[in-house]
């Protein structure tokens, strides 16, 4: 209680004589929220428990022979889905997590058989999927269900461009989540602000996107998986290039590194990521980084670093060159980083001497 | 300033007029990375990049089919390799941190040496023989220089060899023994990790490291016994049943001690897991799913129950 006061004090002290706050409530909440407040390890543990659960109950369901019944699925499938956002608007506890992951997760893959089995027109199904978890987000304030729904929104977009059959979509939908997540990131203040519902939504939003971004990542970045052009692959980098580029700027800004040294910085930057043009994986994959320790946002920083190991393995698996050429590459690429490193530490000790 | 979350400043948003501005600067302020933390993680991204690239170049240029290049010019320039990296570690001044980087580059080329002697000679790349000799090449080296990124090189290649070895040559071993030798050497690592800095002047390990050992271990201990939950019953599956029990036992106990989530959350996962298995060993009808699928939902939650109660006692 000390430390609030600290903060509060803090808080006040920067705002002025305009600062209002209800001491009583924040307190109250303060001292609700000890021991509710879940931490990253107890999500993962919903999730994967309310997953596990998933497949037992479907595999249950295969045996009973639900699958002959289109409308039993279907019906099913919304009853599940609308119980779980109920009891988690009703309850509002982490507590019940793995019971609504499991409900909400086993109702919308029964919504999307069931319509299937119905003949319905499979792009129809991934509309009707979207709205469902569009409708879903509105309703709950559950972070784990609209962590779900939303990347069950990213997945249902890449299942209508692959079912479109207009792969080269795919640099549209990265461009779009490459936006979507830099917005959040670098505007957490105005979502913080905003709305409750928004300020609910921060959490998930920003696992969620990180996770929907990787999606199309991953079908750009390994070859095959998607039968995409490769003239049009500059697209996707050239928003995470220009994105890496703002926040060096943006840093370099904060850091106080002005005229001719900030430009050459600038110039550095735009001479690393050039080669990447072509690898949209990479740069998306190095944006995530930056983006989370930018605002200090552990878990999608270790999520990107171990993404942007797999995009530079997997590039240069898939690059058709001979093995010396790679070599050559990546040898001098290697060099060129270490270089980097020597220039850089050089850099920031005369800056501490001063 | 005392640190303040996420959660916290939600809280406090929800109940006060607070200005965008004025959050943003906070944000800034107090929750995001600062210039010595730029600083720290910019230049171990850079040295980072820098080892890992030229050491892949290097394994590159070796895998190359060099058909005119004699034996002896080829295993002795790897060799120059390993030396000239080793006289610099002695020779240059740099920074602990650059040259135990520099020492797992080392290390990994002591693996293309091996490799490239076993492409010479017709050992054959991929038998057991060359992880072996390539772990205990790099063994005194992880000792020494005692760093947790050149110990993941080491364990990984004892659990390769391992894995190899069994399928090579003691192919009559079941599958349970291998699953109790493995969990038996990563846990004693584990053991001996966790331990160690307590009772010696050794430094105590990063938390990433020490939790990537501890969720192999759980997991080996996991898939081993559910797996062998389906087999005919042997005594290394008795074994790793009970050094199971008593590892996750001891597990349990050190987490409640340092009040680690983790270590709360991966363990009894892990029981659940065998549980179903056991379950779905006695019947796989209707029935025993729909059993299974409500037994993982309630143990889950009465465990996320449990852990939430935990974290509240430690809170105050």
């Amino acid at each position: 209680m000390k430390q609030l006061e600290q903060i509060m004090d803090a808080i006040q002290a920067a705002e002025g004589d305009k600062f209002q706050y209800d001491e009583a409530a924040i307190l109250s909440e303060y001292g609700e929220k000890k021991g509710k407040n879940s931490s990253v390890v107890i999500k993962v543990l919903s999730i994967f428990g309310g997953l596990l659960a998933t497949l037992a109950f479907v595999v249950f369901l295969f045996i009973l022979g639900i699958y002959d019944s289109e409308w039993g699925m279907l019906l099913l499938g919304i009853a599940l889905a609308a119980v779980a956002v109920v009891i988690d608007r009703t309850y509002n506890s982490f507590i019940l997590d793995t019971f609504s992951v499991c409900f909400y997760v086993l109702g919308v893959i029964l919504f999307a058989f069931g319509l299937a089995s119905l003949e319905v027109n499979e792009d129809f199904v991934a509309l009707l999927v979207i709205l469902m978890a569009l409708g879903s987000l509105t309703i709950t304030q559950n972070y784990v269900i609209s962590f779900i729904s939303i990347i069950t929104i990213g997945a249902a977009m890449l299942f209508l461009i692959m079912s479109y059959n207009i792969p080269d979509a795919i640099h549209g939908y990265l461009l779009l989540y490459t936006v979507l997540l830099a917005f959040c990131f670098l505007n957490e203040a105005k979502l913080l602000t905003s709305s409750r519902k928004l300020a609910q939504l921060n959490g998930p939003l920003r696992i969620g996107l990180v996770f929907c971004l990787l999606f199309g990542l991953v079908a750009v970045g390994k070859n095959g998986l998607a039968p995409i052009s490769g003239s049009y692959l500059w697209v996707s980098s050239v928003g995470s290039i220009g994105l890496i580029l703002y926040l060096a700027d943006k840093l370099l800004k904060r850091f106080g590194i002005v005229g001719q040294k900030k430009v050459l910085m600038l110039v550095l930057c735009v001479f690393t990521l050039l080669p990447t043009l072509f690898a949209p994986a990479i740069s998306g994959a190095l944006l995530i980084v930056l983006l989370s320790f930018l605002i200090n946002y552990k878990t999608g920083f270790a999520i990107g670093i171990i993404a942007l190991i797999y995009f530079v393995i997997q590039y240069y698996y898939d690059l058709s060159l001979t093995l010396l050429t790679k070599s050559i590459i990546l040898f001098s690429s290697g060099v060129v980083f270490l270089v980097f490193y020597f220039f850089f530490t050089q850099m920031t000790k005369t800056d501490e001497e001063v | 300033m005392p640190k303040i979350s996420r959660e916290d400043i939600q809280i406090i948003i929800r109940n006060s007029n607070w200005s965008e501005s004025g959050v943003a600067t906070f944000l800034e302020e107090h929750v995001y990375s600062n210039k010595p933390m730029w600083r720290k993680f910019l230049s171990l991204l850079l040295l980072g990049l820098g080892i890992s690239f030229s050491t892949a170049g290097i394994v590159f240029f070796f895998a190359y089919n060099w058909a005119h290049l004699h034996r002896f010019a080829k295993l002795g320039l790897i060799e120059g390799l390993v030396v000239l990296v080793f006289l610099c570690l002695f020779l240059i001044k740099a920074r602990p941190l650059v040259k135990k980087t520099m020492l797992v580059g080392a290390s990994v080329l002591v693996g293309v040496l091996w490799a490239v002697f076993g492409q010479v000679y017709q050992t054959g790349a991929n038998a057991y023989d060359f992880f072996l000799v390539w772990t205990l090449s790099i063994a005194i080296w992880s000792f020494v220089s005692n760093f947790s990124p050149q110990w993941v090189v080491f364990i990984a290649l004892i659990n390769i060899t391992l894995i190899l070895y069994t399928e090579q040559v003691a192919r009559d071993w079941n599958g349970a023994l291998l699953s109790l030798l493995l969990f038996a050497i990563n846990s004693l690592f584990l053991l001996a990790f966790l331990m160690l800095p307590r009772f010696t002047r050794l430094k105590s390990r990063p938390s990433w490291f020490t939790s990537l050992l501890a969720l192999t271990v759980a997991t080996i201990g996991t898939v081993g016994v559910s797996g062998g939950i389906f087999d005919k019953a042997n005594a290394s599956f008795v074994f790793l049943l009970l050094s199971t029990i008593v590892l996750f036992g001891v597990g349990i106990g050190y987490g409640l001690k340092t009040k680690s989530l983790f270590y709360l959350s991966i363990i009894p996962f892990g029981l659940i897991i065998i549980c179903c298995a056991f379950l779905l060993n006695i019947s796989d009808d209707a029935g025993m799913l729909f059993a299974i699928g409500v037994f993982i939902i309630v143990s889950i939650t009465l465990l996320i129950k449990t852990l939430l109660g935990l974290q509240k006692k430690w809170n105050t």
